[in-house]
């Protein structure tokens, strides 16, 4: 769906990617994770067209992102952090953009509105933050564009909202669809996402699905010194130490990549290490 | 998926050029109804410190051209002023609509209906006024001043003939063509700067204006032969020919050419540069 080769962008003489690859495959959602500044957005805007590669390539649903042509912007939809709406009626907003986006199921839009409990009479200037937010990602589920790239998109969602949110991403997703969630939120998609990237310092360092992750690392709580020494990362919390450690034994446990996405940052070869074997 | 082009479509136009007024028309209402309050205080102005002839032609030319000028640059200078900062750009970018559909709503808005509705929006005005303005001639009749010529009642300017208008509006309509020149390069303008770009374009308008004087005044008068003068638009010279003497004009009829082309072409050049623009923006 997405492929990166050898992407070298950069801010004037601030490098942010050298050599960065990557590949998207529809039917995931992904969580891109990273600290701030280290190119999350700056990526989903080169995937989005809005800037272009100084070397390597892009191919998104087989086209070039940077020639933003209509028929990739229908299907590509970015919603943005930060973003400006027009003083007009939600309705009146609808009635005018939807037809630009060919796919779009308008029973959906509406069921989403519902479900986000947004005042459809409103005018969009007069909504909070959080509710202009609900609407946008209504408005992206709602367009079925095969490849939907989030930026921060629980930042300004109430407690409420974000589970909502998290409902209706898990319930949109399907075999044509993939979706790249940016965020340093862990927390918030964590019960979401089917596979994590962490990028630091202009590359991807971590690039694994959640069942291998699962598989490979067992996440637990542990008063024992001894396996506390043992653990690849460790946390003191008021329930043990929580310890990232090697499933040997092949436990269950639930990944927490909060702390994962740490330990990663700290000491991202021996992570990779144990995910090549 | 649709099988629209995506270089241009007349449907995706429409939505585009829709979109567009639902989401300005507020705004661009309000900014005309200032223009005519403007107008109208200008011109009630005019008539009470004007005493002899009111609203004669040059005022209503100088108004015409000055307001069209100033609205319009500002206004233009708004239309890509959203791709000036992350926030507004994508929303812009991100619409699915070709670069040449995009811009082809700019010229629209920016150049052919702002034109057109500033043209009314001054008629309006300028119609009853200067007939209220003939009233007052007609019931005070009055002379120029230190001459027994009466002043007569004043006729309504003509922005597309430019009849009763100085020479140069008469014969090549050069501050009407201007515009459309003027208006693409704040259109461009907004793309190229980020901010600041109306204080910037006219900045950069000035310096091409004076540069094309140099040029013209300094460089090609130089390499004329001798007896030679140089215009604008053609090189010509005095020759006698018996007792009368006739001017001889170079490129000729090509001059006719050269004033078409200084007309018409840099509106187009300037669009298209904003096309090229426009595609390789980054936000």
């Amino acid at each position: 769906m997405v492929t990166i080769q050898d992407l070298h962008f950069s801010y004037g003489r601030r490098q942010v990617f050298s050599g960065l690859n990557l590949e998207l495959k529809p039917g995931v959602i992904y969580g891109l994770l990273g600290r701030n500044g280290t190119g999350k957005s700056t990526l989903l805007r080169n995937i989005g067209g809005f800037l272009f590669p100084r070397q390597g390539s892009i191919t998104a649903l087989g086209l070039t992102p940077g020639k933003r042509q209509p028929s990739f912007l229908e299907r590509v939809y970015l919603l943005p952090e930060d973003f400006q709406l027009p003083s007009i009626g939600l309705q009146q907003w609808n009635t005018h953009l939807a037809p630009f986006y060919s796919l779009f199921d308008q029973n959906r839009f509406d069921r989403y509105i519902r479900e986000f409990d947004v005042p459809p009479t409103a005018r969009l200037t007069e909504m909070s933050y959080g509710q202009q937010k609900k609407v946008l990602i209504s408005f992206a589920l709602a367009t079925n564009a095969p490849l939907l790239l989030l930026d921060e998109p629980t930042n300004g969602l109430d407690i409420v909202s974000k589970s909502q949110f998290r409902k209706v991403i898990a319930g949109a997703i399907d075999e044509n669809r993939s979706i790249l969630i940016s965020t340093h939120q862990v927390k918030d998609i964590e019960q979401l996402i089917d596979r994590i990237m962490i990028i630091d310092e202009g590359r991807i360092v971590f690039d694994q699905d959640l069942e291998t992750i699962a598989s490979k690392l067992l996440f637990k709580f542990s008063f024992d010194p001894e396996e506390a020494a043992q653990a690849l990362y460790r946390e003191a919390s008021l329930k043990g130490n929580a310890l990232i450690l090697r499933n040997t034994e092949h436990e269950d446990s639930r990944p927490d990549l909060e702390m994962l996405y740490k330990a990663i940052t700290l000491d991202p070869k021996t992570f990779n290490a144990i995910f090549r074997r | 998926m649709n099988t629209k082009s995506d270089l241009f479509s007349w449907s995706r136009w429409n939505l585009l050029v829709s979109k567009h007024w639902v989401e300005n028309r507020k705004r661009y209402g309000l900014s005309l109804l200032s223009i005519a309050g403007l107008l109208l205080l200008w011109f009630c102005f005019l008539l009470i410190m004007d005493k002899i002839s009111s609203l004669n032609i040059i005022y209503q030319y100088m108004t015409y051209v000055s307001g069209l000028y100033i609205t319009g640059t500002l206004y233009a200078s708004t239309l890509f002023a959203e791709l000036g900062s992350k926030r507004d750009g994508i929303g812009f970018l991100s619409l699915p609509a070709s670069q040449l559909e995009k811009l082809l709503c700019a010229l629209l808005f920016g150049i052919l209906l702002f034109f057109l509705a500033y043209t009314v929006i001054f008629y309006a005005v300028d119609i009853p006024l200067v007939r209220l303005g003939n009233r007052f001639i007609a019931s005070v009749p009055r002379n120029w001043p230190n001459t027994s010529i009466r002043v007569p009642p004043n006729h309504i300017y003509n922005a597309f003939t430019g009849d009763f208008g100085p020479l140069v509006e008469r014969q090549l309509h050069l501050f009407l063509f201007g515009f459309f020149t003027v208006q693409s390069a704040f259109l461009l303008g907004s793309i190229y700067f980020p901010r600041y770009s109306f204080i910037k374009v006219v900045v950069v308008l000035v310096t091409v204006f004076l540069i094309l004087l140099v040029i013209q005044n300094n460089i090609i008068h130089q390499l004329l032969p001798a007896g030679w003068s140089n215009d604008w638009t053609a090189w010509y010279t005095r020759e006698t020919d018996g007792d009368a003497d006739k001017v001889v004009i170079l490129p000729g009829g090509g001059e006719r050419v050269v004033i078409f082309l200084a007309q018409w072409a840099p509106p187009v050049l300037l669009s298209l540069v904003t096309w090229f623009r426009l595609k390789e923006k980054q936000v």
